[in-house]
Parts: structure tokens; C-alpha cells; sequence
């Protein structure tokens, strides 16, 4: 007979739970692509910036933002379909960063485009945005990384206010990137490795 | 012992179906071959079960083609939702009192 125990029983709940626990350290691959991105925007724009063609950083970020957009959604159809599964952290996982990638590309593309903020006000306003989809991403799929690295984006949001020399504001820009995006993105692809016993 | 516990439904108590079921309930959906590898059963154990799991309107499964390939999606009914929530619920009763006992 195929019955268990009610011992089984919660073993079974606890290895399935796990199971897609482990599916979630597989996000590594967007911590690696938006922080390679962002920082290829931030260094067109400080190129564009000191070469005088400042009326193409809003399409440089632009043109980011919508490759990232595409390269993420592509990818993340792929690995559905090679997974076989629609989960529904993984639509709401979609709905935050697709929301997030559109306020990005509002703050960083729309608005110096009508000349209506700072540059040090959208570089705030790129950090609070990355702190939200960061934070409601550690909730959703309980992974305390995600959660402090949401919380660095918003400390970094508030030095951003306060620093005004732009070689440090740029430094201190590229630091989060490497914090909060690259170095996860290694930790997360090792665990991955562990997992599938490499 | 006095105390009148409802039986756990036959229908989930069983490894492949429980640990099925389990699954489902955080997916929208799930092909045939990723249960299949996810739970490291034949392809006919699986589908003895899933077949179970259907007969009660547990689950719903779609039969579709994909690049020509036949592809069986599975999902989770609201009677399916209902009773795994009913199981946990008796089943938690049972475990409770049985760390009491102890």
C-alpha cells in the first residue's frame, strides 16, 4: 500500500517546501545582470557627461533599462519552461521588478528628458527604487539577503543627499552596485552549484 | 480517549500524492515531467497517481502540444485546495496530540 505515516506525512510537506526554497537562489543571474548593467550606464553617463553629449544620457539609460527589461523577461520565460513550473512567487517576483524596471526608467529617462530633476535626485530616486523591489523580493521569497541589500539601497539613498562631491557619489554608487548585486549574484550561483552537486 | 478526530483523507495520506498536491499549491502550474523529476518517479507511477488525484477533482490536467510535442500541464482545483487545507489541518491536530502523549 502506498499510505504513510502522519510522521511521513510532514516530512513529505517539509521536503517539498524546501525544494522550492532552493529554487530561489537561482535569482543570482538578475543580481549580475542589473548590476552590470547599471554600472554600464553610469559609466556611459559619465562619459556622455564630461564629453559634453548630455542630451544622450537619457537614451543611454534607456537603452539599458529596456535591454535589461528584455534579456530579463527572456530569460525568466526559458527558465520557466525548462522548469516546468509557473509559481506564483515567480509572478509576483515578475510584477515587482517589471514595476520597478518601468519607475526606473521614468526617474532615470523621463524626467531629465523634461529637464525636471537633479541628477543626484534621480541617482536617490534609482537607490529608493532598488531598495523597494530588493525589500518586497526578500519577503516574498524569505531570503534575508535580498532584505539587507534592500536596506543598503536606502542608506545609500540617504548619503546620496548628503555627498556632493560627484567622483565619491559615483565610487560610492559603483560600492552598492558591487555589494548588493555582484557579490550576491557569486554567492547565489556557488549555492546553486552546491545544490546541484558540482 | 475521548477525543473524536476526523480521518485523514486516503486520497492525499500517500507520498506521491501529498508531496504532488504540495506542489501545486504554491505553482499555477507544473508540467508532467517536472513532477516527475521533482518527485524521482516513473512515468507511470506518476500517473497512477495524478489519475487518483483527478478522479476526486483534486487536480485538473491539460493535454496540449508544445513544438509538436505532447505536454500535460497539472494544476491545483479549489476542491483540491479545500481538502489539502482540511488534511493539514487534522494532521496538525494528530501530530499536537500525540508530542501531548509523549
Amino acid at each position: 500500500m502506498d499510505q504513510i505515516t502522519n510522521e511521513q506525512a510532514i516530512e513529505v510537506i517539509k521536503d517539498m517546501i524546501e525544494r522550492r526554497k532552493m529554487k530561489y537562489n537561482q535569482t543570482g543571474f538578475y543580481h549580475l545582470l542589473w548590476g552590470v548593467l547599471i554600472s554600464l550606464a553610469i559609466v556611459a553617463m559619465y562619459i556622455l557627461m564630461n564629453t559634453g553629449w548630455y542630451h544622450l544620457i537619457g537614451y543611454s539609460w534607456a537603452f539599458f533599462g529596456i535591454g535589461g527589461a528584455v534579456v530579463s523577461a527572456v530569460y525568466s520565460k526559458r527558465i520557466c519552461n525548462k522548469q516546468g513550473s509557473s509559481d506564483f512567487p515567480d509572478l509576483g517576483l515578475s510584477a515587482i521588478w517589471i514595476s520597478t524596471t518601468i519607475a526606473m526608467f521614468f526617474v532615470a529617462f523621463i524626467f531629465p528628458f523634461l529637464h525636471a530633476y537633479q541628477w543626484q535626485v534621480i541617482y536617490t530616486m534609482v537607490c529608493l527604487l532598488m531598495g523597494i523591489a530588493n525589500i518586497a523580493t526578500g519577503i516574498l521569497i524569505k531570503q534575508k539577503m535580498s532584505l539587507i541589500n534592500g536596506i543598503l539601497w536606502w542608506v545609500g539613498s540617504v548619503l546620496f543627499l548628503i555627498i556632493r562631491s560627484e567622483v565619491v557619489f559615483m565610487g560610492l554608487f559603483i560600492l552598492l552596485l558591487v555589494v548588493n548585486n555582484i557579490i550576491p549574484s557569486i554567492y547565489l550561483n556557488s549555492l546553486v552549484r552546491k545544490q546541484n552537486g558540482n | 480517549m475521548g477525543t473524536n478526530f476526523a480521518e485523514l483523507d486516503p486520497v492525499i495520506h500517500s507520498r506521491v500524492r501529498l508531496a504532488v498536491m504540495i506542489l501545486l499549491l504554491h505553482a499555477e502550474s507544473a508540467d508532467f515531467t517536472y513532477l516527475k523529476k521533482e518527485l524521482e518517479v516513473s512515468d507511470g507511477n506518476l500517473s497512477t497517481h495524478l489519475r487518483k488525484l483527478e478522479k476526486v477533482k483534486y487536480i485538473k490536467m491539460q493535454k496540449r502540444f508544445e513544438n509538436r510535442k505532447p505536454k500535460t500541464t497539472i494544476s491545483l482545483t479549489e476542491k483540491g485546495r479545500n481538502a489539502l487545507d482540511e488534511y493539514t489541518t487534522i494532521l496538525d491536530a494528530y501530530l499536537l496530540l500525540a508530542s501531548k502523549a509523549k
